[in-house]
């Protein structure tokens, strides 16, 4: 298998790999399961598979889980819609880990480009754990131990400020109660500490006062997305990208909302108690 | 570590024997009718260990008698910045001319804390003050100390500050505007010192928050990157409303502060205008903090 580092943090192509031999070979699965938690994200160009193969793909990393906002596809309903069109445009805007306002959020992420705009859209990763690192020693020792609340509600404020949003969001609102996790999170597999806060989901650190917990969730969410900890992705029809959401948060640029974009995601269970 | 303000008046220690009022805000006792030459050097400490801040209205002090009224009260230090009275080597006079836009110390600090051993006490006399405006504003560094949450208390009570001269007093420093129109000696040395961020009070043994936005340059084991923010909050945090005081001079108005649990912020709102204050400064001893031991102990 081919991995080419695609920056100096994170990321990395995988060149000679077609996703539905690794979706039936155990071996060749292993090896990109290996390069996801070696750079945390990666990319696959030209993946023509159907959803179904995608799905038993992504079965293979472990359990599927749905999203309360998203359409499937008919076939292959572990397969999430992502669409954004000049109608309906996307409103993700902000750096974030999925779904950190569930007590077990998703573990990884899967994208597989569908309809892509002419020019623009390109995600962006950062690398949680090598933002970690780059901390001075007392700014380790200050966010180790803490831990932070993180709410749906919060993600997804401005679709409920719309007319009919809080109606329509009512089921998912009540299904997902604000959850506790802590700041500082072990990576299961590669034992590496990652910073586990991000600016779409989470609303504060306990144990510090409203203004304190906002000042230092602010400087940490600038941190992690320095430059030096991301990469960049320019999506190509049938690209498919990889990442680990414990160890990464990402960036959706919404450069292209004139254009339509479909994307399928797949997301899989994460564990709880990090 | 968490400790009452007990900012009331005491009746055992003379001073309270005073006819004091206090400012509005949490610091400050103003004394009216008396001339402060009057008052032993004991009550005056021990009122301003009570109120951090003691102001005395209508005093007759030229260069002279203030210098040796502060001789008094501590040993009076020259001010590296700014060039002294010619006729009385400890005297700075702080002047805002009608025509300057810059005021100096204009933004919120602890005085000099770039030296090893700051000033503990700095006095300050009104010669000349505009028609309105040219307030001073003083906040309670115990209080913005003891306003914070533990467990950002508890991180505080580790940290150190490289605290530096040059972000003010280098021509092309960050907060150059805030040495003002001061005709001053801008080829003095730069200096820098790292003092703790929560400093325990010699006299009162109260931590207090001491840094500032325009002398701290970054916490010592962080990044100025790091820094910076934290900075910025801690500043912000530590000067609102509700721990600040506001003193309104008028010529002969005398003010002695504490720098070691005190910002201060004078008012830049009076131009077109003459303000004429004459200053001096009196030894400190090197900060410490809640990780040292006490030295003499």
């Amino acid at each position: 298998m081919q991995v080419r580092r695609a920056a100096g943090a994170i990321g990395a192509f995988i060149d000679d790999l077609d996703l539905a031999r690794a979706a039936r070979d155990s071996g060749l699965f292993a090896e990109l399961q290996q390069a996801l938690y070696t750079h945390e994200v990666i990319f696959l160009r030209d993946q023509r598979i159907t959803p179904i193969e995608y799905q038993s793909l992504a079965r293979r990393f472990g359990t599927i889980e749905g999203h309360p906002a998203y359409d499937v596809v008919a076939d292959a309903p572990d397969v999430q819609i992502l669409e954004s069109t000049p109608e309906r445009p996307s409103k993700i805007e902000l750096w974030h880990t999925d779904m950190t306002f569930r007590p077990a959020p998703p573990c990884i992420t899967l994208l597989h480009g569908q309809v892509i705009p002419p020019c623009g859209g390109d995600t962006l990763w950062a690398s949680t754990t090598a933002a970690y690192a780059a901390l001075s020693a007392p700014m380790q020792h200050l966010v180790e131990g803490l831990t932070a609340v993180h709410d749906f509600r919060h993600g997804f404020r401005e679709s409920l400020a719309e007319p009919g949003g809080a109606e329509r969001l009512a089921g998912a609102i009540a299904a997902n109660p604000p959850v506790r996790h802590p700041v500082v999170r072990i990576h299961p597999h590669t034992g590496r500490q990652a910073l586990y806060v991000n600016r779409l989901f989470t609303t504060h650190i306990e144990g510090l006062s409203r203004h304190e917990s906002d000042a230092i969730l602010e400087l940490l969410y600038r941190h992690v997305v320095q430059d030096e900890f991301t990469v960049r992705l320019n999506w190509q029809p049938f690209t498919v990208a990889i990442w680990d959401n414990r160890s990464t948060q990402h960036k959706p640029v919404n450069d292209y909302l004139s254009y339509h974009r479909r994307m399928h995601r797949i997301t899989i269970a994460g564990e709880a108690d990090l | 570590m968490t400790i009452e303000n007990t900012n009331t008046p005491g009746s055992t220690s003379g001073w309270a024997a005073l006819p004091w009022s206090r400012l509005d805000g949490p610091v400050g006792l103003e004394l009216a009718g008396i001339d402060v030459r009057q008052l032993a050097p004991e009550i005056i400490h021990a009122a301003i260990a009570e109120a951090q801040l003691l102001v005395f209205r209508d005093q007759r002090l030229d260069p002279l008698a203030l210098t040796e009224f502060a001789a008094r009260l501590g040993t009076p230090e020259q001010y590296p910045y700014a060039n002294p009275l010619h006729d009385a080597p400890y005297v700075v006079p702080i002047i805002k001319e009608p025509e300057d836009r810059a005021n100096f110390g204009g933004d919120w600090h602890t005085d000099t804390s770039y030296l090893e051993q700051p000033p503990a006490f700095t006095l300050l006399l009104a010669v000349e003050t505009p028609p309105t405006g040219g307030d001073t504003l003083f906040a309670d560094m115990y209080g913005a100390y003891a306003a914070l949450s533990p467990r950002l208390q508890e991180w505080l009570d580790t940290l150190a500050a490289r605290n530096v001269s040059g972000m003010v007093h280098d021509s092309g420093g960050a907060h150059a505007a805030v040495a003002g129109a001061i005709r001053g000696n801008r080829a003095a040395k730069a200096a820098e010192a790292v003092h703790p961020v929560v400093r325990v009070h010699p006299v009162t043994g109260r931590p207090a928050l001491y840094l500032s936005r325009i002398h701290s340059e970054h916490f010592i084991g962080l990044t100025r990157e790091e820094s910076v923010p934290l900075i910025d909050y801690l500043q912000n945090f530590a000067v609102r409303p509700e721990r600040c005081s506001r003193l309104r001079w008028a010529p002969g108005t005398l003010a002695i502060w504490d720098n070691r649990c005190l910002q201060h912020y004078p008012l830049n709102d009076y131009h077109g205008h003459r303000r004429e204050m004459h200053r001096i400064i009196l030894a400190g001893e090197r900060p410490r903090g809640l990780f040292e031991a006490p030295r003499d102990a």
